[in-house]
């Protein structure tokens, strides 16, 4: 094997109220490519984000062939082949890819002074050759793309930069299958060329597939360093949480409605809904205590069911009854007022409020039950205070105070944020969408625990993933929607994934 | 290895634990210290600004009349701006206020002198007109979803043919009744009406955004509204209620205004328009996210005053005064981003 060509020794980062890392110490050899996991908060990022640049290390060092390197930008990283892919993409997307691909190291000019668009897509076309993806024209603009050909567009940029390693952060995120074996391939590509990559995610299987080597963090620390070959998930879940393994998908199943609920009205029921383009003609009953899953492939329609439901996106018709009253929702307020909450699979842009601490995150759609007195819409402090803290506990919420920006905490607890703000008030329906979307194997059981307990405490959940497991783990029934139709209904007995998939296709 | 690791993150939550109730006082004492620094730079421009007209003009500038009158003269600006603060605090621009004063203006005095309607009702009408207005405003920018910058500067030249048409763009000083005038002109315990009008407005602005619920969904729509649509928010509505306050405090400004001078005169408003936007985002830079807020705006309103009236006094070229003024509100705003760079 050759020598590793980078190291990290004792690297530490502290943040107010956080040990981010502590004494992280690993290397890379070229070539190598290394599977980066832990819990959401574990350190991942921050220890990439000292790799490129981005974030100074309080202590420890990084070297490069044997010496000692000071990163003060990014941009010193990249010149020194040290490349990262963030998750969101940091493109410019009214750019072309060409144009993407270069940015940074001057364009190729004409007579000095026009950019040469010729030789400009030469260098895109070579980059985009070597990833085995010919497919995307340099010429288009970057907005266009998919995310999947965004994120190989800025793999090219750092093969331009004549990258040595390649940070991958949650590459796989919102990609669908194919989407996925295509970059596992662009990874391999990087592989064989000689480039090291690191790979950061919390979908173990491909990190088992597709890595030579895994790092374990958990909570600032490295705590294994593993070659894939000797791994399996259930080992490697016990590393990442700490506890023995608990992932007993299928075995665990839930019980069906308790008795007699088939008796009463449903608490919703939805006929023929429907919105141009993109529901056509749902009808479902949700009963108390009952999770109902949503299954579906990418674009079958699952989000916009949910956002048809709670009246965010105007529909074409159908009715709606809650506990057999027809009503008609036109807003997510109106939703509420019927006591149906949903919680968005997009936490950043449709979640949380950064401009406010957790405590008014969590307190946001529950004022009115914080007045100082009732009729003075005027909050209580103390009384939202003790809400907070009461639902950081029940949920686990980790975080220093109540009083810190809800955008220091990590994916996972920021997700927790917002169902605390679901359950600080009343509701009947719950609707989940992508409740566990990138965020660690911890805090994805302490949410199925969760839903579990809210249904067994009368609540109706409708579930929607993209996870057939965990649908199958916390679901008393599963609708199944193909092409923005729902197809199926089928009760959750008997079934696996593989059965849900055939129906997802067929 | 794993085990060392876990045992020592264990401590370190047991010591975060023990901490948290010494640990949140040291933080309460020390946290508005650290905030103090960083929201140093408005304040300390005002103070030099008023120990350098202090020290250049002492028995004109540091005298108890001036004070006041300062007061007086900021007491409009002041009320134009604490409802522009309202929108920006919802990201929502208002250009028409600068026309909404002027209008305001001229349609009261034309209610009481061509039409004879007693001040009260005059000005209750006035009122309506701005809530109307408002209201028409922010339909068009949430409803139609056009920009408010645009729209804005549309309704302003609407409002402003609306005033030119109603006074055919005459000065109108008679047929103001007495009272009205008073509004502007008389003194309540030593004060001038508009200080006390000012200063009760903006502590009702206080009120209103730090310490209600609607204040609060007014921040977080201005932080994600689309956030706050799916919690519930009635994001619309406080939207629209954006432009109704900026219209009402441009109104109310553009009242006092006139009662002051006892006359409508053409386009008062107009030269308030600048400042009000350069007294909040001024005022922005008090707080440490560059939240808007009443506090911030009050100060660099009076900020403003000060340097307008110890520069009259200095008797400078109207050129040097566009110097100073101007160079003295950038100067502030770049010390309270390097202070807030530091605190980080």
């Amino acid at each position: 094997m050759t020598p590793p060509f980078l190291q990290a020794h004792r690297l530490s980062k502290q943040f107010p109220g956080v040990i981010a890392a502590s004494d992280v110490t690993f290397d890379i050899a070229p070539g190598e490519v290394i599977g980066f996991v832990g819990k959401n908060g574990a350190g991942k990022s921050t220890v990439v984000r000292m790799l490129v640049g981005v974030t100074r290390p309080d202590s420890g060092e990084i070297r490069l062939d044997g010496s000692r390197l000071t990163l003060a930008s990014p941009n010193d990283a990249l010149a020194l082949g040290l490349a990262c892919v963030h998750q969101e993409l940091n493109d410019i997307p009214q750019l072309s890819v060409a144009e993407n691909i270069s940015l940074g190291i001057g364009y190729p000019r004409t007579r000095g002074c026009f950019i040469d668009r010729t030789k400009l897509s030469d260098i895109a076309n070579q980059a985009l050759g070597r990833l085995r993806h010919t497919d995307i024209n340099p010429r288009a603009k970057v907005g266009d793309l998919s995310i999947a050909r965004r994120r190989i567009t800025m793999i090219a940029r750092a093969l331009v930069r004549r990258a040595r390693l390649v940070v991958l952060d949650e590459p796989s995120a919102s990609l669908t299958d194919t989407e996925i074996q295509h970059l596992h391939a662009v990874v391999r590509t990087l592989k064989d060329e000689g480039v090291s990559v690191i790979y950061v995610s919390h979908r173990l299987q491909e990190i088992l597939s597709l890595t030579d080597r895994v790092l374990v963090m958990r909570d600032g620390r490295m705590v294994a360093d593993h070659e894939s070959r000797h791994l399996d998930e259930d080992k490697l879940i016990v590393e990442i949480t700490g506890k023995t393994a608990r992932r007993t998908v299928q075995t665990e199943k839930p019980r069906a409605a308790a008795n007699g609920t088939a008796t009463l009205p449903p608490v919703l029921s939805v006929r023929n809904l429907r919105r141009k383009g993109e529901c056509e003609t749902y009808s479902f009953d949700l009963h108390r205590g009952e999770v109902l899953g949503v299954a579906g492939l990418a674009g079958s329609g699952r989000t916009e069911l949910a956002r048809a439901l709670i009246g965010a996106d105007p529909v074409d018709g159908g009715d709606i009854a809650v506990s057999g009253r027809p009503v008609r929702i036109r807003s997510p307020r109106n939703a509420l007022g019927q006591g149906i909450a949903m919680v968005s699979e997009d936490r950043r842009s449709q979640g949380c409020i950064f401009a406010f601490s957790v405590l008014r995150n969590i307190t946001l759609s529950s004022l009115k039950r914080h007045r100082i007195v009732g009729a003075l819409p005027v909050p209580h402090g103390r009384r939202e205070q003790d809400t907070a803290r009461a639902l950081i506990g029940r949920l686990a919420i980790k975080t220093p105070t109540v009083e810190v920006e809800v955008g220091s905490l990590s994916g996972g607890n920021q997700q927790k944020v917002l169902l605390a703000r679901v359950l600080a008030q009343d509701f009947s329906v719950l609707i989940l969408d992508e409740p566990t979307h990138g965020i660690d194997v911890g805090a994805k059981e302490e949410i199925y625990d969760l839903v579990r307990t809210l249904a067994a405490h009368g609540h109706a959940i409708l579930f929607i993933s993209s996870e057939f497991g965990e649908i199958l783990r916390v679901s008393d029934r599963i609708i199944v929607l193909r092409e923005r139709k729902l197809v199926d209904t089928v009760q959750n007995t008997d079934i696996d994934e593989q059965f849900l998939l055939e129906r997802c296709y067929s | 290895m794993a085990v060392d690791g876990s045992a020592a993150a264990d401590a370190a939550r047991r010591r975060s634990v023990s901490m948290t109730g010494s640990g949140r006082a040291a933080a309460r004492i020390l946290r508005p210290s650290l905030h103090a620094i960083t929201r140093f730079g408005l304040y300390i421009a005002l103070l030099v600004a008023i120990a350098v007209f202090g020290a250049l003009r002492p028995d004109a500038f540091l005298t108890v009349t001036n004070a006041l009158s300062i007061l007086t003269l900021a007491a409009p600006l002041m009320i134009v701006s604490l409802g522009l603060t309202i929108a920006l605090v919802m990201n929502e621009i208002d250009l028409s206020i600068g026309s909404m004063m002027g209008l305001a203006g001229a349609f009261c005095v034309v209610l009481m002198s061509h039409l004879g309607v007693p001040w009260p009702l005059a000005m209750l009408c006035t009122v309506l007109l701005a809530v109307a207005v408002g209201i028409t405003t922010g339909t068009m920018v949430t409803h139609g979803g056009a920009n408010s910058l645009i729209i804005s500067l549309g309704m302003a030249t609407f409002l402003t043919g609306i005033e030119f048409t109603l006074t055919n763009q005459r000065t109108i000083y008679t047929g103001i009744d007495e009272g009205f005038i008073a509004l502007g002109q008389s003194e309540i315990l030593g004060l001038n009406a508009q200080i006390w009008i000012a200063g009760i407005l903006a502590l009702i602005c206080f009120l209103a955004l730090e310490k209600t619920e609607m204040g609060r969904y007014m921040y977080a729509t201005g932080s994600n509204a689309e956030a706050c649509r799916l919690a519930g928010v009635p994001v619309r509505t406080l939207r629209i209620s954006a432009f109704v306050f900026s219209a009402l405090g441009a109104a109310m400004a553009g009242l006092l205004l006139t009662a002051q001078s006892a006359s409508s005169f053409v386009n008062v408003g107009l030269p308030y328009l600048l400042p009000a936007f350069a007294a909040a985002f001024l005022g922005s830079t008090v707080s440490p996210k560059g939240q808007f807020t009443v506090a911030g705006t009050v100060a660099a309103v009076l900020f403003i005053g000060v340097i307008q009236s110890g520069l009259t006094m200095l008797q400078l070229s109207t050129g040097s005064i566009n110097l100073s003024q101007g160079g003295m509100l950038i100067a502030a705003v770049l010390l309270s981003r390097l202070g807030q760079r530091s605190g980080k």
